[in-house]
Order: structure tokens, then C-alpha cells, then sequence
């Protein structure tokens, strides 16, 4: 398939230059603008962080109850008892999760979710205030398949991880300090689809509910 | 010249049908207005989108002339991930490829997230010849699966079917898996499908997607879905295969959030989708779950050759569907009518580049030249004017009927030689004025009985504007 690989390329630079050859110099100066990307069109706005971003969420159909960190299982129990969910819990990872003195109340399972699994509780790696997003990344501890075979997703965020924008978040993953996530996965409400007569539907294949835990730390 | 005959009459027949067909007419009916009223409200809720969508075509013009370059930063980055990046000249080259992939990994169960360019090359039929059981996992393409047919619409697969036809086909396909009862609410119906998929979700050895965007900067695949299905399908099965055109490359993830912002809001009229994930590669060593193995198949099938000529802004595409959903043409006949896997204005466009001038004629004159394709595309593609050069092109090919061509030629002839023009115009203007003016509209006119027979002509003025002008001229 080399012989593919090069005739496309070929083809593209016939197309673009009439066949001249992309020069190092050329490729550095692609390289260049993404290593010095920096964010461009962005909407403004004044609100406050986390009024915007609890707003933002509701607006998509998510839940959110501001606990104190160490009420972290009292907000869990508090959804899963509104909806009469077994305490099952598969647990994720962060600083303000790992915290978490689990009681006898709940059950927790520290892997993969199967297709059985009812509740998972994760910690965003970060959240954005201009669409109401969390920011979730793949990991030893965080496995993706928390973030969408559940019925019920329940999803700690830290305040103070909360960032204005989109590219924000772009900063402090190219800022994180383990290795890049293989997956970054933006999640802005639960699971929906339109595809039976245009009309929203929620649950259809990821979680049906989508709850945050918001803790604001002093 | 025979194929193109049996093309034209194929068109016609589709258009006739689809507007005969009344289940295609009652579900257009009520998906009709629904995407442009939210994605108004999307709009008007964000000052910037003008200047969002300036900055979304720079981007991809950026790309577009130094789309070798970004394809061979992108590739580095997917090898230093650890997967594997195939590149395929046609739809053929990229289905043994895949094929090939899946024969290697054993695999007997393959789910698919959507993917335009998976249906481009006709993938589900050439994996299905080889042996494996493919299962659609978008609700639209599923349900479109279950029909034995193609998605209507790049975004909304099944925007062509009916609620009670969905019943109809959950019944026949569902009941020997368990699921006898009749179910017709929407909300049993996306419960029962995806009760039905979840099994297969778990069970697949090869899962397939698309990408809405391919970022050089870290080499990882985007996909934007509001269902979650096309991360299960991503992260579940052993092997992960992405299959994408090579316009999808953009440098960075700040150009991603520009893209982000107008795609969405286009769409659907959301700010965002529910999921808008980045995969990039295999599981690594600290990875407790996650693909073996990562593929990606790089698709050219004319899309190198569209860069050198005048169609270049159409692979600026990020396949939003706004333009379908505000053409009165598509909401008209729907998208099988099209005849191929991309439809409305983008299609119309595509389909011939693609697909070869010589069999798709009339796609590029079954268009208004109403403008608002390119007037709401988020990436500012001049739809309306690439039909018209598509227009200009069947001309010059001949490709259009002889006594079309003939009256063009006439008409031009007269309209170089502004005496003979103006004389020959004055007596038919004075006869529809004399003949309209008191309702101020015509309802037959001679020759015109196929513009005239679904709306009235307006009455024009007696005389011409030149006359007029100069008339007063001398007045004054």
C-alpha cells in the first residue's frame, strides 16, 4: 500500500504546486503554526464560571447538586436513591474520588464496566463553563467504557477545574504532567438521539442520566 | 449517451416516486422546518458566528493548500501512537483493507458508528461478502440497516422513515430475539434498540467509525455523536478501524474548537453534541481496557483530484447537512431520490466529482439557484455557484439535450445584439401586459406550460426598462 500512499501524495502535490516537492523548510513551518496554535473566534462572555457552567448543563438535561467533599457519598446516595438505583458503584479516579472513605451502604467495583453495569462514579479532569462540559480522560484508573455503558453516570467536578473555554482544556492537556490520555472524551449531557421522527429521546446508548457532584473547595 | 438517457430517466422516476410516496412525504413533513428553527436559535444565541465561520473556512483553505503536509505530520503522529495509518486511492483499495484487517483479527462481529465515507465505499456489503456479521449502531443507520436500505440524510439516516414503519420493522427483525410486543411509543422503540445492541456492543471483535475531524497536532481521531454509540464502538472492541476522507486532517486542537463551534450548531443547533471524543491509538501499557489495535484508512477517491481545480472549496465539507435541510428541493424528494450516498446541494456538488459528469446530469440542475445552501454553510462553500459551474461544465461536455443547447446558443446570439434583442421582446411584453395586467399575473403562457403549471408568471411592465429610460430622458 506504500504504492497508494505515494501516488496520493503525488497527486495532491501536482494539484497544489504542479508537482514540486514540499521542502523541510515548508513542513517546519506547519509544524511551527500547530506547536504555536493559539486559540481563535472565541465567544465572549462575562459570566461567572460556575453559574454559567451549572446553567449550561441544565440546559442539556443534566443534573448537579454543589456538595461539600466530604458529603461526596451523600450526594451519590442521594441520586441513586431518587432513582432507586443499586448501590453498585464502579469508581474512577481524581483527587477529590480518592479521597472518598466508601461506608457499608455501597458496593464498589474498581474495572471495567460490562453491560450490566447500573452506576459509575468518575471525576472530571477538568469542565467548561462555555458549554456546560466535563472533560474525562482515559487512564489506568479511568477506564472509558465508565463513561458510556452506565445507566447512570455520576461525575465529581472540582470548581476550581472549571475553564472558560474549549481550548482551555487543550492547555491543560498538553500541560498534564502523566502521559497524554489516549482518550479525551467531552460530554455535554446524557446519551439522545433525534432519529425517530426528529424528536429527542434520552438513553439511547450511553447513560440515561448524566449527574455532577460540583465540590467547591475553600 | 445511453447511460446518461437511462440517468435522466432513473432521476425522474426517483423524483416522481419520492413525491408520490406518501410515508417519504408525512416524515419529511415533519422533520421540515425543524433543524433550521434550532439552528436560528443557535445562531442568534451566539454574537461571533459569522466571524466563528470565517475563521472555520480559513482554517480548512489553510489545510486544503498544504493537505500533504498536515496528511504526513498526522501520519507520524498515529505511528507514534502505535497504530497503523492505510492510504487508498478508491473505495475499492480502502474495502480490502478493511477486509484484510478484519480477516486478521479473526473477527466474526464488526459494529459500525456512522460513517459517510464507510457508505462512499460501500463497505457493509464487501465485509458482509467475506463472511462477517455487520451491525450498524447509530439509531438512524440501523434502522436503515434493518430496511435494507442507504441513510437519506448525513446527519439523520433515517429522517425518511415513519414512526409506524420503524414499529413495523423493530417487529419483523426483533420478535424472534425476544421482543414480540408491538412497541410504538419513541420511547419503547430507542429502549428496544437499545436493549437489542447492547449484546452486540460487548460482542464485537472490530469496531468502525468515522471522523468528523483528524488532528495532525496529536494524531487522533474526532467523533462527534449525540447517542455514545461511536464510543462503544471505538473502545470496546479489540480492534478499533477509523475510515475517513483526507480532507478530514486539521493542524490542531484550537482549530478543532473553531470547527466544533459551527459544526454542531449547523447540525442540529446544539452549541455541542452530547459526545465529542478524541481516540488516538491503541491501549497503552497503563490502559486497563481499550483496542489492541488502531487503524485508520485514509480514502482519496477523488478528492486529490478535486484540490487542483475549481471545486476545491467543496472539501472545506465537515457534512453538517445544513444545506440539505434548508434546500426546498431535498425537502422535497428526500435524499434516496439523489440516487447516491450524498445528497441536497453537498451532493449534488460531490456526486459528480466523484462519481463521474457522465451519470449524474441532472443532479446539478435539480436546484433552484435559491442560494441559501451557500448562504448557511458553515465553512462558506459557494453551493449555488459550484451547481452553476457544474452547469457551465455539462455544457461543455455536451452532455446537456441538443435542443436545450440550441436555444441557449439562439438566445445568446440575440442577447449580443441589444437592437434585435429589444425589438424582438417588445411585442410578447406588450401582449402579457396586455393579456396580465389587470390581475397582474399570467397563468399560461405559450411554451411555457411546465413553468406555468404549478404558478403564475408576474405581469411585466408594458415596455422595457430601455425604453422606458429613454423615453424619460428625452422628458426631462
Amino acid at each position: 500500500m506504500t504504492e497508494a500512499r505515494t501516488q496520493i501524495l503525488a497527486n495532491i502535490r501536482s494539484a497544489l504546486t504542479g508537482g514540486e516537492p514540499r521542502t523541510p523548510l515548508r513542513m517546519n513551518e506547519l509544524k511551527a503554526r500547530i506547536e504555536s496554535s493559539t486559540p481563535k473566534a472565541q465567544p465572549h462572555f462575562e459570566d461567572e464560571l460556575l453559574n454559567r457552567f451549572c446553567q449550561k448543563h441544565v440546559a442539556v438535561h443534566g443534573t448537579y447538586e454543589r456538595v461539600a467533599a466530604q458529603d461526596l457519598e451523600g450526594g451519590v446516595l442521594r441520586h441513586i436513591g431518587a432513582h432507586q438505583v443499586d448501590p453498585q458503584l464502579y469508581l474512577g479516579a481524581g483527587p477529590l474520588l480518592d479521597a472518598v472513605q466508601w461506608s457499608d451502604q455501597v458496593f464498589t467495583y474498581f474495572k471495567s464496566a460490562d453491560q450490566h453495569t447500573q452506576v459509575a462514579v468518575s471525576e472530571a479532569f477538568a469542565a467548561i463553563a462555555e458549554t456546560g462540559t466535563v472533560v474525562l480522560c482515559s487512564g489506568a484508573s479511568t477506564p472509558t467504557s465508565h463513561n458510556f455503558l452506565p445507566e447512570d453516570h455520576i461525575v465529581v467536578v472540582d470548581s476550581a477545574r472549571i475553564v472558560r473555554h474549549q481550548e482551555d482544556v487543550w492547555t491543560l492537556l498538553r500541560n498534564r504532567e502523566d502521559a497524554a490520555a489516549r482518550v479525551v472524551n467531552l460530554i455535554t449531557g446524557p446519551s439522545k438521539t433525534g432519529d425517530i421522527e426528529q424528536t429527542i429521546q434520552y438513553g439511547a446508548h450511553g447513560p440515561r442520566r448524566l449527574h455532577l457532584l460540583i465540590v467547591e473547595l475553600a | 449517451m445511453s447511460a446518461v438517457a437511462s440517468q435522466k430517466v432513473a432521476f425522474r422516476e426517483r423524483t416522481t416516486r419520492a413525491l408520490r410516496d406518501s410515508n417519504l412525504q408525512q416524515a419529511m413533513g415533519k422533520a421540515r422546518g425543524g433543524f433550521v428553527d434550532k439552528r436560528l436559535e443557535a445562531m442568534a444565541a451566539l454574537p461571533e458566528f459569522d466571524e466563528t465561520r470565517d475563521a472555520a473556512r480559513d482554517i480548512k483553505d489553510h489545510v486544503l493548500a498544504n493537505l500533504d503536509g498536515y496528511l504526513e505530520l498526522y501520519e507520524q503522529k498515529v505511528i507514534e501512537n502505535g497504530g497503523q495509518v492505510h492510504w487508498a486511492r478508491t473505495a475499492e483499495e480502502a474495502c480490502q483493507i478493511v477486509a484484510d484487517i478484519c480477516k486478521e483479527a479473526n473477527a466474526q462481529v464488526v459494529t459500525k458508528g456512522k460513517s459517510m465515507v464507510s457508505e462512499e465505499m460501500h463497505l457493509n456489503s464487501v465485509l458482509e461478502a467475506a463472511g462477517l456479521k455487520v451491525v450498524e449502531t447509530d439509531l438512524g443507520e440501523y434502522i436503515v440497516q434493518l430496511a435494507g436500505e442507504t441513510p437519506s440524510h448525513i446527519i439523520a439516516p433515517a429522517v425518511h422513515k415513519t414512526r409506524e414503519q420503524i414499529t413495523e420493522l423493530f417487529h419483523e427483525h426483533h420478535s424472534k430475539l425476544g421482543y414480540t410486543d408491538r412497541v410504538t411509543q419513541r420511547e419503547a422503540l430507542v429502549n428496544e434498540a437499545r436493549s437489542v445492541l447492547r449484546g452486540t456492543f460487548v460482542t464485537a471483535d472490530v469496531g468502525i467509525t468515522g471522523a468528523n475531524f483528524l488532528v495532525a497536532e496529536t494524531g487522533a481521531n474526532v467523533i462527534v455523536t449525540n447517542e455514545g454509540n461511536g464510543d462503544l464502538t471505538s473502545s470496546l472492541p479489540r480492534v478499533h478501524i477509523v475510515t475517513a476522507g483526507i480532507e478530514k486532517v486539521i493542524p490542531s486542537l484550537d482549530d478543532l474548537s473553531v470547527l466544533l463551534r459551527v459544526l454542531a450548531r449547523s447540525a442540529t443547533g446544539q452549541e455541542m453534541s452530547a459526545y465529542t471524543s478524541l481516540y488516538s491509538g491503541p491501549r497503552q501499557d497503563t490502559d486497563s481496557e481499550g483496542p489492541e489495535a488502531y487503524h485508520v484508512v485514509l480514502l482519496d477517491n477523488g478528492r486529490s483530484t478535486m484540490l487542483g481545480g475549481g471545486y476545491r472549496s467543496m472539501l472545506r465539507c465537515i457534512r453538517c447537512g445544513a444545506c440539505l435541510n434548508h434546500c426546498p428541493v431535498y425537502s422535497a424528494i428526500g435524499g434516496h431520490a439523489y440516487g447516491w450516498v450524498y445528497s441536497g446541494p453537498m451532493g449534488s456538488v460531490l456526486t459528480p466529482l466523484l462519481n463521474g459528469f457522465d451519470d449524474s446530469v441532472d443532479l446539478p440542475n435539480a436546484c433552484t439557484l435559491n442560494g441559501r445552501c451557500k448562504a448557511v454553510c458553515p465553512v462558506r462553500i459557494p453551493l449555488s455557484d459550484l451547481l452553476l459551474k457544474h452547469r457551465l461544465e455539462q455544457y461543455r461536455r455536451r452532455l446537456t439535450p441538443l435542443f436545450g443547447r440550441f436555444l441557449v446558443r439562439a438566445w445568446a446570439w440575440v442577447a449580443t445584439r441589444p437592437r434585435l434583442y429589444q425589438g424582438l421582446m417588445a411585442l410578447p411584453l406588450w401582449l402579457m401586459h396586455w393579456r396580465g395586467h389587470r390581475r397582474g399575473a399570467l397563468e399560461h403562457i405559450p411554451f411555457a406550460g411546465g413553468w406555468t403549471d404549478s404558478r403564475d408568471f408576474p405581469t411585466p411592465a408594458g415596455r422595457s426598462f430601455i425604453r422606458q429610460w429613454h423615453s424619460r430622458k428625452g422628458k426631462s
